[in-house]
């Protein structure tokens, strides 16, 4: 189950970043707003006090002055005006010089200068008023040394007052000069921490894409595979943040899709084995390499095995128990072509022709995933072909011979009449008795292939198979001996007698046992011939330990003019056939390439029924 | 000296065996066809023994046996065919009489031939 996060990393993550950034901005629009401030309230400083001593400083220069003027106003406005006035000048230059020592307050240098004019400035009024009141209404009687001094201290106080205004204009611009440091400074700070907080935004804005992204590109990639159809992808969360979260929702969701996909799955496999277990044919859906994945009740039953055996083997490894890695097997072509194949095929270890229908499926991309084999078995079928084509094939031979033979009474007579004569040239005589002789050969030659259609109506009779055998045994036991062939007799005592005509059943068995010696006479091998009972049929074994038949010479033996011996008819094998089939028998085959055939007959034994089908033969 | 009528449709085959026939010492009357057979027999004259053919176009070998039954002659005869397809008339040479040992089938050597019809003159003599 999921562990879903109630966090908020991620939007933690971005707040304390702008919380981080905004911080840096307010730090610098602090210290901007600070600063100004601060240079405001110095130029304010400036303006208040350096500003206003100036002016106080102009103010007492020009009290100096107007007392220094005084001594031609005394002519004017009369010698006590002039006192007053004085007085007046005397009482507003000390409150300037009041206001101004307040101002300048701290700086006691100033503050002596100012005093020391001070006094200097009194000692000028003091000066000023012995002139002013040496005026007798018409000239000024002040001696030389008064009227010097008085001179005297207008020129030092100007001065003094001069030098004191300088100072002040210097204190001024160092004021001035302070305001604009300050500004610098801010300046120079404010652009550090600006390029600092744009360093760590950029750096903050990086971290958070990569990580960001890197989440996100794992869901794409999960997503992605997703819809390509791979329902177990899942993506491993790499944090617990909301992406992390993202991750496990994708996986829960995964997993519920992946298992209603499987829900689907499973009813679409039931469905299919109801639907492949309705047939009676052998119905297998196998993967791309052949290996059946599933197979229907039919192919279960008919081979006796388990539903789980047949899973990843293929269909050559259980039917014909042959070593097959799901190339060399059916559909070959279907693969190469990608197309639909029918082939008919014998399978000798059932003894049963199947035509096997392969389908390959596609998917979208035309690829194949699967492999659909449809196996019919067509023995049925191919047994009414087998007789159709040998009984047509009876009715030509029958014309064939009635055509032929008369020819060859022809030609055998004529060169028998020529044999009565008497020839004296050997050769000549020679040729009409190959001649003749040949034509005998013919002729049973064409009583073995009438044979094939319908075997002579000999006499049914009750016939002990052991016996009929130990007669064939008596026939060839000297050309075995010969040979260095063995012949073993494994025989079942006590076996009913069949409804069989006895010379045709012999004819059968000594072409077996002489097929048998053919095969084996080369490395002088065993022969072995055994009658069992078999339900209510007998059952004959021939088998050699030749070098074995292919299933294909198998799937053909029993058809006529089919031979694999030189010099042979192809007709022994197809006339056994035709008689056992008259004695309602049945006559097979089995072969292991390198280890011998064994050839069946299987014989009805006698019953009412059986009396019957004997009169009926 | 015994008389033995041929009857074939094939008239190479009559040839050939009259001519044995002949230089083996008997008298031989030759019939190309079932009804000229028939003739033959119902003529009266003397036959010792008949060689027949059964596929013979118009009037089987099968219709002369008939035939004969039907006018109560009896006559000694081989049958000697070229198809030994027997089947078709199997049933009626049984109906007939006729033993199976008495079929033969051609090409026949000529000297078998002189054996069974010596042997058969000798059983009705």
């Amino acid at each position: 189950m999921i562990t879903r996060f109630r966090d908020w990393r991620i939007g933690k993550k971005l707040f304390y970043s702008f919380g981080v950034i905004l911080f840096f901005l307010v730090v610098v629009g602090g210290y901007t707003v600070f600063s100004q401030i601060n240079i405001k309230q110095k130029a304010r400083e400036v303006e208040s006090r350096d500003f206003y001593c100036v002016r106080l400083i102009s103010a007492l220069s020009e009290n100096i002055l107007r007392i220094g003027g005084l001594a031609g106003d005394t002519v004017s406005a009369g010698k006590q005006n002039a006192l007053e006035e004085l007085n007046i000048h005397q009482e507003k230059f000390h409150i300037l010089v009041a206001e101004l020592k307040g101002l300048i307050r701290g700086d006691t240098e100033q503050s002596a200068e100012l005093e020391a004019a001070e006094i200097k400035f009194d000692e000028y009024c003091a000066t000023s008023q012995l002139f002013v009141s040496s005026f007798n209404g018409e000239k000024f009687e002040a001696d030389k040394d008064t009227t010097l001094k008085f001179y005297k201290l207008s020129q030092q106080l100007n001065r003094q007052l001069v030098s004191f205004s300088d100072e002040y204009v210097a204190h001024f611009s160092q004021s001035l000069g302070n305001i604009y440091d300050l500004a610098d400074n801010a300046e120079r700070f404010n652009f550090l921490l600006s390029f600092f907080t744009v360093l760590f935004g950029v750096l903050l804005a990086w971290r958070m894409t990569k990580f960001i992204h890197s989440s996100i590109h794992q869901l794409i990639v999960g997503s992605e595979n997703f819809a390509k159809g791979k329902f177990e992808y899942r993506i491993l969360p790499s944090s617990k943040d909301e992406l992390g979260q993202l991750a496990i929702s994708f996986n829960w969701m995964a997993e519920s899709i992946a298992g209603n996909i499987n829900d689907i799955i499973v009813v679409a496999d039931k469905w299919e084995t109801v639907f492949i277990n309705s047939f009676q044919d052998w119905v297998l859906i196998c993967d791309k390499d052949s290996k059946i994945t599933k197979a229907n009740k039919a192919f279960i039953v008919a081979l006796n095995i388990t539903p789980e055996f047949v899973v990843g083997r293929t269909y050559c490894q259980i039917v014909r128990g042959v070593k097959d890695d799901g190339r060399a097997c059916l559909g070959i072509e279907s693969k190469k072509t990608k197309k639909e194949t029918v082939a008919e095929f014998f399978e000798p270890r059932l003894g049963l022709f199947f035509e096997a229908t392969v389908s390959p499926i596609l998917d979208n991309a035309g690829e194949i995933v699967k492999i659909l084999l449809i196996i019919k078995n067509v023995t049925a079928r191919k047994e009414v072909e087998k007789e159709q084509r040998l009984t047509q094939l009876g009715k030509l031979v029958s014309n064939i011979a009635h055509e032929v033979n008369n020819p060859l009474m022809i030609i055998s007579g004529r060169a028998q009449l020529a044999l009565l004569e008497d020839i004296k040239d050997k050769n000549l005589k020679n040729n009409f008795e190959i001649i003749t002789k040949e034509c005998l050969r013919a002729k049973g030659y064409i009583a073995n292939l009438l044979q094939i259609s319908r075997p002579s109506k000999g006499e049914v009779e009750r016939t002990d198979i052991n016996k009929a055998l130990e007669d064939i045994f008596i026939l060839v036991e000297h050309q075995f001996a010969l040979s260095g062939v063995k012949l073993n007799k494994h025989f079942a005592q006590g076996l009913p007698a069949v409804w069989a005509d006895a010379k045709q059943i012999q004819a059968v068995f000594l072409n077996l046992i002489n097929n048998a010696c053919d095969a084996v006479a080369a490395e002088k091998g065993r022969i072995d011939v055994a009658t069992s009972l078999e339900k209510d049929r007998i059952r004959i074994d021939v088998s050699d330990s030749g070098p074995g038949l292919t299933q294909d010479v198998i799937s053909h033996m029993f058809e006529p003019f089919y031979t694999t011996k030189k010099g042979g008819t192809g007709l022994g094998l197809s006339i056994c056939y035709g008689i056992i089939k008259t004695h309602k028998g049945e006559l097979k085959a089995d072969s292991v390439i390198g280890k011998g055939t064994t050839i069946t007959v299987l014989l009805p034994v006698d019953s009412p029924e059986g009396t019957d089908r004997a009169n009926s033969l | 000296m015994a008389k033995i009528l041929i009857v074939d449709d094939e008239v190479e085959i009559l040839k050939i065996f009259q001519q044995f026939l002949i230089m083996s010492g008997f008298e031989v009357i030759l019939a190309s066809g079932g009804r000229e057979a028939v003739k033959i027999i119902r003529s009266g004259q003397r036959i010792d023994l008949m060689v027949l053919d059964l596929v013979m176009p118009g009037y089987p070998g099968v219709d002369v046996l008939s035939d004969m039954k039907d006018a109560g002659i009896s006559l000694p005869y081989i049958i000697l065919s070229g198809t030994m397809e027997l089947h078709d008339f199997i049933d009626e040479l049984k109906a007939l009489g006729c033993p199976r040992q008495d079929i033969y089938s051609k090409p026949i050597d000529l000297k078998e031939l002189l054996e069974v019809l010596k042997k058969k003159l000798a059983l009705y003599s």
